[in-house]
């Protein structure tokens, strides 16, 4: 399986490296070989035909708007990436990338407008747990909201079971299988049940043959995150 | 201002005192800023040259109580906050104390450690002329979000007539050297501990001018570092007046300008707290400086060791949600390759409500060196989050069977499990809360 690390080094908040750590390691258990390239540099043309999943971490917002410069130049190539099926999973405020419009105090910039939503950077910046049901799943991570979601259709990816989400009523957004979460944690290493699905999914034409995974400790913390938020 | 208002304040500094002589440290100011809005303007003879500012995510303390002691121990009469109360309440507190009865600061030196957030309400009232900038990193991230976020609150007081003293080695302060004319910077040269990273999918960070990818020849500390930007030619600078070389990490001593500097604790996450308050000294021509670093006693609860029968328990305090400070613990306890124990509490997030589980930012850190430097077993506490604080050790391939887990932030069963140990040294990794708590607990049992 095939992964593109986005800008890895200059879109970098909380931690979200560990979420291709879980990729790898999951990937591993299932006796798949995951290979991660990475584009450092925003000069540097992307090869979408590559890759089978393209993660993007949280950034700054100043920085995002950067990054948009250059991947407008491949937006139609992102954009028939994203409609052919493939994934691509994209962190917190980086869901800017992605909007409509992201509203700023005094300005606003445009996104790529893929998956029907505008973005609103919040005057107060908001952290805490977040817990949603994705699928079957409770999905368990934390949040820091510097920019509120705010879909233009029901296209959400979880309905909130704790914590503010979007805006506080829904999780997320998902067209096709581009996913973007405001979940931190990292998302994929506190859930890496998504990651085996994720993978499964991807390689469906594939026969794979592994031992059942022992997501023990996983479970455990679970229990405990969503024991802890439901007390409070 | 009048006599009676500066005695009101006196006043009740002194009943907090006699009620709990640790706190208090903001509440006479809190009172008297109420009672009168423009208190802090009604002091006399406040010299703003004389006004040294200390601001920046980590080693605000540290600097400031290493400076007031040089300054002190060269004979200067100086004011400052040392009990870390950072906010204008806390900083009105400490002028009601120190104030003679006819308010008259004439060759006071003030040194003020003040929160970046704090910063425009305390220049507002006092416009120093002297600010030095210890780092701008990821911290208290519920409330700043990111570091960008730090860097334009402190972009926005910077006057053009002010000193700005700065990390040459830090990329998101070292671009504040555009916004005023007198830049002094600081350093730490390459020594023994410079590392470069060796974790799987390393990550720097986005240049402050042009947002592409920061490159650093190597780390002293994390994200410390000599760096140049892989585009626009932002770096550290070559040639830099005020940096630490020959560091003797035996021998407690390293060599700055021309002069050979002994100090009690040479760390190297210090260091540069070391080079900006010799930086400051000397533009200030403070005499007996070399002295007063030999004499200085740090910050209590910072690095402590703690006697526990035949045991010796080093502490190494960390910031939560600063992955600085865990990647700094983490890389003094690597540099001690003989067998140890290493208990690791990262802990609930307390600090605000909503209280939260956040432990992402140790995938910020970098445990490759601490694996590899003869651990012989884990303890990882807390309540909640104790199991993600194993899984992160796990994620370094760490054996299962090496982990205990403890899922409470429970002293005695802290201490239990290191009864349990034959290993005599022990490493201690949390916030300064759980160390308290353990200082307590050990006097009762004494």
């Amino acid at each position: 399986m095939n992964i593109l690390y986005l800008y890895p080094d200059l879109l970098n908040l909380h931690g979200d490296r560990g979420n291709i750590l879980a990729f790898k390691r999951i990937g591993k258990m299932m006796n798949v070989k995951v290979n991660v390239d990475r584009v450092d540099c925003f000069k540097e043309k992307i090869n979408f035909n590559k890759y089978d999943l393209i993660f993007i971490s949280p950034g700054e917002l100043v920085v995002i708007e950067e990054v948009l410069k250059y991947l407008k130049e491949q937006k139609k190539e992102l954009l028939e990436y994203v409609e052919s099926g493939k994934y691509l999973i994209c962190i917190g405020t980086s869901a800017a990338i992605f909007a409509d419009k992201i509203v700023k105090e005094d300005s606003y910039f445009e996104g790529l407008g893929i998956g029907n939503f505008d973005c609103f950077e919040k005057k107060k910046i908001f952290g805490d747990d977040l817990i949603f049901n994705y699928k079957k799943n409770k999905v368990v991570g934390s949040q820091i909201q510097m920019v509120d979601i705010n879909l233009k259709g029901e296209n959400y990816l979880g309905k909130l079971i704790y914590g503010y989400g979007n805006d506080g009523n829904f999780e997320g957004v998902k067209y096709k299988n581009l996913i973007i979460t405001n979940g931190l944690g990292p998302v994929f290493v506190k859930n890496p049940w998504l990651v085996e699905d994720i993978i499964k999914d991807v390689l469906k034409d594939k026969k794979l043959n592994y031992k059942k995974i022992n997501y023990r400790l996983e479970k455990k913390s679970q229990k405990e995150i969503i024991q802890f938020n439901l007390m409070k | 201002m009048k006599t009676l208002e500066l005695l009101l304040g006196k006043f009740i500094i002194l009943m907090c005192k006699l009620v709990d002589k640790n706190k208090g440290t903001n509440l006479a100011g809190k009172i008297m800023l109420k009672l009168d809005k423009n208190l802090i303007k009604k002091f006399k003879n406040i010299d703003y040259e004389k006004v040294i500012v200390v601001t920046g995510t980590n080693g605000k303390s540290t600097t400031v109580n290493l400076l007031n002691h040089i300054f002190s121990c060269g004979g200067k009469k100086v004011v400052s906050n040392l009990e870390g109360a950072n906010l204008i309440t806390g900083i009105a507190t400490i002028l009601l104390k120190e104030s003679p009865l006819n308010f008259d600061f004439k060759d006071t030196y003030f040194i003020f450690e003040i929160d970046e957030r704090t910063l425009k309400n305390f220049l507002k009232n006092i416009p120093a002329k002297n600010l030095v900038i210890t780092n701008i990193q990821k911290d208290q991230v519920c409330r700043n979000g990111d570091p960008d976020y730090i860097y334009k609150i402190i972009e926005s007081v910077i006057q053009k007539d002010m000193t700005l003293y700065l990390n040459n080695h830090d990329p998101r302060s070292k671009i504040l050297e555009e916004k005023a004319k007198n830049v002094i910077y600081y350093g730490v040269g390459k020594n023994k501990y410079s590392y470069n990273k060796l974790d799987e999918i390393p990550v720097t960070m986005p240049c402050p001018k042009c947002h592409s990818k920061i490159e650093f020849d190597y780390y002293n500390v994390a994200n410390i570092g000599s760096f140049k930007c892989s585009n626009c030619g932002y770096k550290s600078e070559d040639k830099v007046k005020y940096i630490i070389k020959d560091i003797d990490y035996k021998n407690n001593c390293f060599n700055i300008l021309d002069e050979k500097i002994v100090m009690p604790y040479v760390t190297n996450f210090m260091l540069y707290n070391y080079a900006a308050c010799y930086a400051v000294s000397r533009e200030f021509k403070i005499p007996k400086i070399s002295e007063s670093f030999s004499s200085f006693k740090n910050v209590k609860g910072r690095m402590e060791t703690l006697n526990y029968n035949d045991k010796e328990i080093k502490y190494i305090r960390i910031k939560q949600e600063n992955p600085e400070t865990l990647q700094s613990a983490l890389d003094l306890v690597s540099n001690d390759k003989t067998e140890k124990i290493v208990i690791l509490g990262l802990c609930l997030l307390k600090d605000f409500k909503p209280y939260y589980s956040n432990t992402f930012y140790s995938y910020d850190c970098d445990f490759s060196k601490l694996i590899k430097s003869n651990v012989k077993k884990y303890i990882c506490f807390s309540n909640v989050v104790s199991y993600d604080t194993a899984n992160r050790l796990i994620y370094e391939n760490v054996d299962r069977k090496k982990i205990i887990i403890i899922n409470n932030d429970n002293v005695e069963e802290i201490m239990s499990k290191i009864d349990q140990t034959k290993c005599k040294n022990i490493y201690l990794i949390t916030w300064i809360k759980t160390y308290d708590e353990i200082t307590k607990y050990l006097e009762r049992m004494n």
